[in-house]
Formats: structure tokens, C-alpha cells, sequence
């Protein structure tokens, strides 16, 4: 190794054909590759092919990378459920309007589809906070934290806007807290400020409604639903079933209407799930 | 180019990184059109060829061919994980049943406008562009988030002018992927898009920049004013169809819209006035990888641009390392880079041209040189090598897509190369102050248009002489077809340069 590198390095003049008497080279005599090699540009004749042991080892390192950087994009591409979109790199997402574990219509862009429960054309805000005219402010559907705050009057000078992520979307009813941290509390562990909203999708970024155990049924996934305790993949698919004949779950008790949730099964899930 | 090309006298060029690179792109080539299990089991393969080949040390080409190997099943692997990545969640599926859909898609590059016949004759005007899904809503209603690539077809108002990275929301029907593009559906939207949002703020910055420069060349006639933008960012909108046809003739299509070498020399540039100003070694490489990056989202990651750029990348880590710049491993190494972060470059027509016409400024530019030379004063036999190597390289892969062999592609880019420079550096001094000056911008966009009007000129001239362009057959055939009669002509030419000049040689 050492040697092959120190030929490298050292300015060995090459023969007349360009190629070197070395080690690197195939001992064939002059055969067809040799007489091709010797009509090559003088750019490229005699040219050191042997990456060398370090080499090797390096170009091992980034074939793996790029077979792991494949594999990768596979898991990426999971469909629905927390952990697809924990995978996702935050700055190719909507923001915190679409937590992982959530995937509602409603919490999206207000969609006419046959769950999303109310109307989609405005949804009210409740901003407070450092902003200029505090209270609850009306807005078009799809409106975004940005939005709000200007609907409010805007944000007092000097109010820190870091932590919120103005470009992500609000759903109805939420409550949004401007330079001040929310109360702590169940509800408030909500990311950037954001308390409440119709659909629920309280939950931070990276998350998840899955990882704080809490499942909020009128949006949850088939896969959500199984993180359950004692829901397998049929009952989850009652639970969707029941959804999808009445629109949405409107108390956590309705779950008993569920097929297949007795009274044992209801103690056990309802401090596991809500709406 | 910024990367010393010629060699210190003795030393043997390292093309260490040129098996890999060639083994990966191949590899890469081939296990796009196998399904993913293939492409694994490839991949598997690939490692075990690589360890046989290891096992063998002591023997001359043993590490040679591993690496290569391995390369290759790195590649394998990459393209089978991506393939089958294309099949996960519900988007194929419903694409198979033309589902109708609600979507919220990421807008991936600048929707354009395209022509296509109409079914009752006459044609419409359709909007396109690749996005991504990251939400579909089937008409049961249940919303998955999901990540599949989709190329999506639109039509009425909205759509032109969203800009990459902003999210839109539409309605409309999946369909089948065409055949031979790396998506999971196409996507038919029925309207224009229900809600969008915003660009990320450095696509706002490039839209800012990209808009300044569309102001500050309106003034100018249309030839080198929809030039300009072209050359820049790759903006092409207001270019005559007529000027596209005659770049297309004469075998300029490259200065059509941004390419590598636009990079290439905007990094020179930069480089060059870092080291006026006294940057040491690290603030240059800075300034150069900050001018590669800005440059690539301004014009949009296309593959020429992308090689250029991941060339570029290399050459300025090794300034900011105190390596020696050398110009063709910095090749290979953007190429097996590229393969590896976006394996469909492997199959793209542009990213093929861009390398070989690379290549070919590298490995056969310098001998044509000092071939030239013995015959003619050495400014224009080193002016007359680069685009003879360039075109004599890239004519069959050109042939096999295009159909047509540029026979005025070396003279027309002989005279249009001195202008491209200048063209590129003040337009992108244009689009650096259009933001805030338009007057100023506009005054600059000026002269800049006077090389961009000699470079029109240029094409309109040799598009009119008869036989310009010759036909050629298409595909893999035609590309061999002239590969061989390229061979032909270079090997008679060196007859013939051997038996004419045997005294001067």
C-alpha cells in the first residue's frame, strides 16, 4: 500500500507507451488492451485505475451510504401513520397543521369529503397574546398562522415570532398563543403555540399523538387506532366503520356503540383516546 | 474550467475514481428498468463479485474491480430501494383504477406551458410539471399521508407561477405513469389548485431574482432578450420558437438554456474576484460553494446544471483542502455522487451530454490541441479543439434522440463560444441587481444582450445554410451507427495526418 502510494506520488516518467512497468498493470505482454491503452489520449494513458486499499475502503463507505440513503427513501415513503411523516424532513411538510399521527381532511385545507365534520368555509381563531388587538378573529379556510396574527392587528414590536411557524395552517377552533408559552397542561403540548381545533391535531412535529398515547378518534388512522391497547387491526376498522357512518365520534362515550367495545374494553381505551 | 486540466510533466493521470463512477452509472442505467426485486438481488450480486475480486489482493486489477463492483451495487441497491419506494401507499393503486382524487401536492419545478393537439383538431394549452404527493383523499374520504413522486398535467389559470417547494391542493385523476419516467401516477387536475402556500423563503429569493431578470430583459427585442434569461436561470419563456429551432440546427442547443458550463464559468468568476479581493484558499472555497448553491436553486437543479455544480463542489472542497484541483476525478466523483442522490440522472439524456461533453474537454480536447497546433497558430487550434471534441463525442447521443446530426454544430459553436462568457457573467450581474434596480438592471441587461444578439445571430446564420442538420436515425442504432462513423472519420484523419505530415510532425 504504502509503496503503491509513494509511486503514485512520486513523478515516475512514463515509457514510451505511456504505461509504467508496475504492479498496477496486468503482466500481459502486448496484447489488444495493451495496444488499445498505448492509442489512448495522452490524457488518459497511463492512467493509475487502482484506488488502492484506503480507497476501496472509502468507496465501500459510499456505496453502503447510497444503498442506506435508498432504503431510506423506501421508509420514507410509508403511507399514513406517525411514523412516515417523522421520517419526513420538516421543511417538506405543511408544518404542524398536519401532525404525523392525524392525517384529517379537516386539518388540511378544509376538503369536502365525508368525514370532515363542519363547514369548511371559515373557521374562527382565538388569538392572544403579544398582538395588537387580541380576541377571536374570523378567517377563510386554510389560513395560516400568519394570517391570524395580522387579523389580530398584528404583532406587538418587539414580540419574538420564532417559535411559531407562520406558514403552517390553522384549523377551527384552535387558540393561538403570540409570545407568550401556553399553559402547561394536557392540551398544550400542542408545537408552536397552537392549543385546540376542531379535528384535534394537537400534537407536536415529531411526536405525535401515537408516541403521547393519546389517539384522537375522529382522525385517527387504521394504524393509530391499532397502537391501542387491545385494538387489533378489525376493531380499529369498526372503530373507522362507525366513523365513517356517523361523520365523527362526539364524545368519547359514543365508542361504545362500536361493535365489539364492552364496557372493559371502553374503561381500558377511554383515557387513550378523544375527540 | 477552474480545475488545472493539464498534467505536471511525468505524472500519470488518476482516473482512479472512473471505473466506479462508470460501474455505478451503468449499474444505475440498467436496474431502473428492473423491478426492485431484481435490482437488490443485483445489488447482492454486485457484492459478492466484489468480494471474489478482493479476495484476489495480491493480483494487479483486484482493487480496481472491487471498487467497481461495490460501486455498482451501491447503485443497484439505491435504484431498487427508489423503485420500489414508487409502488408504497395507495397512489398506484389508484392510479391503476383512474381514481378520482383530492391531492396536496409540492409543487418539484416551474410549471410550464406546453402545446398539444387538441382531439378535434387545433391544439390546447396544457400546464406541467413533476410534484410530489404528501396527501390524498380517495372519494371514500379517508385522507393518507403518503410521499409519491407524481407528474401532473393542469390546465386553466393558477397553476403557471407557483413556484418549487409551495404546496397545492387539487382535485383530479390519477392515471398510470407514462412508461419510462420514475413516478407513482399521473396526476390529471380538474381545476385550477383549491388552496396553495407558500415557497420555502430561499424559492421565494429565487423567484425574487428570477422575476428581476424577466423585468430587466422586457425591453429588449426578443431574440437575445428571451436569450438572456436562458442563460442565467433558464427561464425561457419569451424566447422565439423560431430562435429555439436555430439553436436546435446548428448544434447550440446547450446555450439555449442554462447549463453546465454556465456554472462552470460563474464559478471561475466568482473565484476569480475572491482571490482579487484577497480571500485566502477557505473564504474562496466558501465564495465559490456559496455562489454553486445560490446558482443551482436560481436555475433549478437540472441535470447539466447539477453535474456542473457537483463538479464544482468538488473542485472548491478540494481548494478549501489544499488539494490539487484536478479537473477529470472531479468529474467522476460528481457523477457516482449524482448517481448515488438521484439515481434517474443515470437515464437522462441532458445529465449524458453534460458528462461527456465534459469528458471530452478533458480527455480529447488537449491532444486535438497539440494536434492542431502543428498546423495553425495555437489561439485557434485551441479554440477550434473544444467544440470538436465536444461535438464529436456528444453527436451520437444527440443523434439518437434528436434525430438529426448538427454538421454546422463546430463552426457555429467556434464563433458562439466567445460570447458565451461575457453573456453569462453580466446576466448574472443583471439578475444580482435587478432586485433593487431595475433601471440600473436594465441598463446592464443591455450590453449584456449584445453577445446574446451575436450568439442569436450566429444560430439564424448557419441554421440557413443548406445541410445544417442531417437526419439520423433514432435510438440505440443511429447512436452506434455514427459512433462508428465518427471512429472512421477520426481514424482516417489521422491517416491522413500521418501521411501528410510526416515531415512537420
Amino acid at each position: 500500500m504504502a509503496a503503491r502510494l509513494a509511486r503514485l506520488r512520486a513523478d515516475a516518467p512514463p515509457d514510451d507507451h505511456g504505461w509504467a512497468p508496475s504492479g498496477d498493470v496486468v503482466g500481459a505482454p502486448p496484447s489488444l488492451p495493451a495496444a488499445v491503452a498505448a492509442r489512448l489520449p495522452a490524457t488518459v494513458r497511463g492512467g493509475v485505475f487502482d484506488p488502492g486499499r484506503r480507497g476501496l475502503a472509502v468507496l465501500a463507505v459510499v456505496a453502503l451510504l447510497a444503498a442506506l440513503g435508498g432504503a431510506w427513501y423506501f421508509t420514507a415513503a410509508r403511507p399514513a401513520a406517525g411514523a412516515a411523516a417523522t421520517t419526513r424532513p420538516a421543511a417538506a411538510t405543511a408544518g404542524p397543521d398536519r401532525p404525523p399521527a392525524t392525517a384529517s381532511v379537516g386539518a388540511l385545507t378544509g376538503w369536502p369529503t365525508a368525514t370532515a365534520s363542519a363547514s369548511s368555509e371559515s373557521i374562527v381563531i382565538d388569538v392572544v397574546g403579544r398582538v395588537a388587538a387580541p380576541g377571536v378573529v374570523e378567517l377563510s379556510a386554510g389560513a395560516r398562522i400568519r394570517d391570524a396574527i395580522a387579523a389580530a392587528g398584528g404583532a406587538l414590536p418587539g414580540t419574538d415570532l420564532t417559535a411559531l411557524d407562520l406558514a403552517s395552517k390553522l384549523t377551527d377552533g384552535q387558540q393561538l398563543f403570540v409570545g407568550i408559552p401556553p399553559p402547561t397542561g394536557p392540551a398544550a403540548q400542542a408545537a408552536g403555540g397552537v392549543v385546540g381545533g376542531d379535528p384535534a391535531p394537537g400534537g407536536d412535529s415529531s411526536g405525535g399523538a401515537a408516541s403521547s398515547g393519546v389517539v384522537d378518534l375522529n382522525t385517527a388512522t387504521l394504524a393509530q387506532l391499532e397502537t391501542l391497547p387491545g385494538v387489533g387491526p378489525v376493531l380499529a376498522q369498526h372503530i373507522l366503520d362507525w366513523r365513517a357512518q356517523h361523520g365523527r365520534f362526539g364524545s368519547v362515550s359514543q365508542l361504545r356503540q362500536v361493535s365489539g367495545i364492552g364496557a372493559s374494553k371502553y374503561a381500558a381505551l377511554a383515557g387513550r383516546v378523544r375527540v | 474550467m477552474t480545475a488545472d486540466v493539464g498534467l505536471l510533466a511525468g505524472e500519470r493521470p488518476d482516473l482512479r475514481l472512473l471505473s466506479p463512477a462508470c460501474a455505478a452509472w451503468a449499474s444505475a442505467y440498467v436496474a431502473l428498468g428492473w423491478s426492485p426485486r431484481v435490482g437488490l438481488a443485483a445489488a447482492l450480486a454486485w457484492c459478492g463479485a466484489a468480494a471474489l475480486s478482493a479476495l484476489g489482493w495480491r493480483r494487479g486489477w483486484a482493487l480496481t474491480l472491487a471498487a467497481a463492483a461495490l460501486c455498482a451495487a451501491g447503485a443497484a441497491a439505491a435504484v431498487a430501494w427508489r423503485l420500489a419506494a414508487l409502488q408504497r401507499g395507495p397512489l398506484p393503486a389508484l392510479a391503476r383504477a383512474h381514481a378520482k382524487v383530492t391531492l396536496e401536492l409540492v409543487i418539484g419545478a416551474d410549471p410550464r406551458l406546453l402545446s398539444v393537439a387538441g382531439a378535434h383538431g387545433g391544439s390546447r394549452s396544457i400546464v406541467v410539471f413533476p410534484a410530489k404527493a404528501v396527501a390524498v383523499t380517495p372519494d371514500s374520504g379517508v385522507t393518507t399521508i403518503v410521499r409519491s413522486p407524481v407528474f401532473v398535467l393542469a390546465s386553466g389559470r393558477g397553476w403557471l407561477g407557483l413556484q418549487p417547494s409551495q404546496h397545492a391542493v387539487a382535485s383530479g385523476r390519477l392515471s398510470a405513469p407514462k412508461p419510462g419516467e420514475f413516478e407513482s401516477a399521473t396526476f390529471d387536475a380538474s381545476g385550477p389548485p383549491m388552496s396553495t402556500g407558500r415557497p420555502t423563503p430561499m424559492q421565494r429569493l429565487a423567484g425574487v431574482v428570477r422575476s428581476g431578470l424577466r423585468d430587466a430583459t422586457a425591453p429588449l427585442p426578443a431574440g437575445p432578450g428571451g436569450l438572456l434569461p436562458g442563460l442565467v436561470d433558464g427561464d425561457v419563456s419569451r424566447l422565439p420558437p423560431q430562435v429555439v429551432a436555430d439553436f436546435k440546427t446548428t448544434g447550440l442547443t446547450h446555450l439555449v438554456a442554462v447549463s453546465g458550463a454556465n456554472v462552470a464559468i460563474v464559478l471561475g468568476a466568482v473565484l476569480t474576484v475572491a482571490r482579487w479581493v484577497g480571500l485566502r484558499s477557505r473564504g474562496q472555497a466558501l465564495a465559490g460553494a456559496f455562489a454553486i448553491v445560490g446558482f443551482v436553486v436560481v436555475a433549478r437543479p437540472q441535470p447539466s446544471v447539477l453535474r456542473a455544480a457537483a463538479m464544482g463542489l468538488v473542485v472548491v472542497v478540494a481548494l478549501a483542502a489544499g488539494r490539487r484541483r484536478r479537473a477529470l476525478p472531479a468529474l467522476c466523483a460528481a457523477v457516482l455522487l449524482l448517481v448515488y442522490l438521484d439515481p434517474t440522472l443515470a437515464r437522462s439524456v441532458g445529465f449524458a451530454l453534460s458528462v461527456l461533453a465534459t469528458g471530452a474537454l478533458l480527455v480529447v480536447a488537449p491532444p486535438l490541441r497539440e494536434r492542431f497546433a502543428r498546423r495553425m497558430p495555437r489561439w485557434l487550434a485551441e479554440a477550434l479543439a473544444v467544440p470538436t471534441a465536444a461535438t464529436l463525442v456528444c453527436a451520437p447521443v444527440i443523434a439518437s434522440f434528436a434525430g438529426q446530426v448538427s454538421l454546422a454544430a463546430v463552426p457555429a459553436n467556434l464563433l458562439a463560444e466567445p460570447a458565451v462568457a461575457p453573456a453569462t457573467i453580466l446576466g448574472v450581474i443583471t439578475a444580482c441587481v435587478a432586485p433593487w434596480w431595475t433601471a440600473g438592471a436594465q441598463w446592464i441587461a443591455r450590453v449584456a444582450a449584445l453577445p446574446c444578439g451575436w450568439l442569436v445571430w450566429v444560430a439564424r446564420t448557419f441554421a440557413r445554410f443548406p445541410g445544417a442538420a442531417v437526419s439520423w436515425p433514432t435510438g440505440v442504432a443511429g447512436a452506434v451507427d455514427l459512433g462508428l462513423v465518427v471512429l472512421l472519420v477520426v481514424f482516417a484523419l489521422r491517416l491522413l495526418a500521418r501521411a501528410g505530415g510526416e515531415g512537420g510532425a
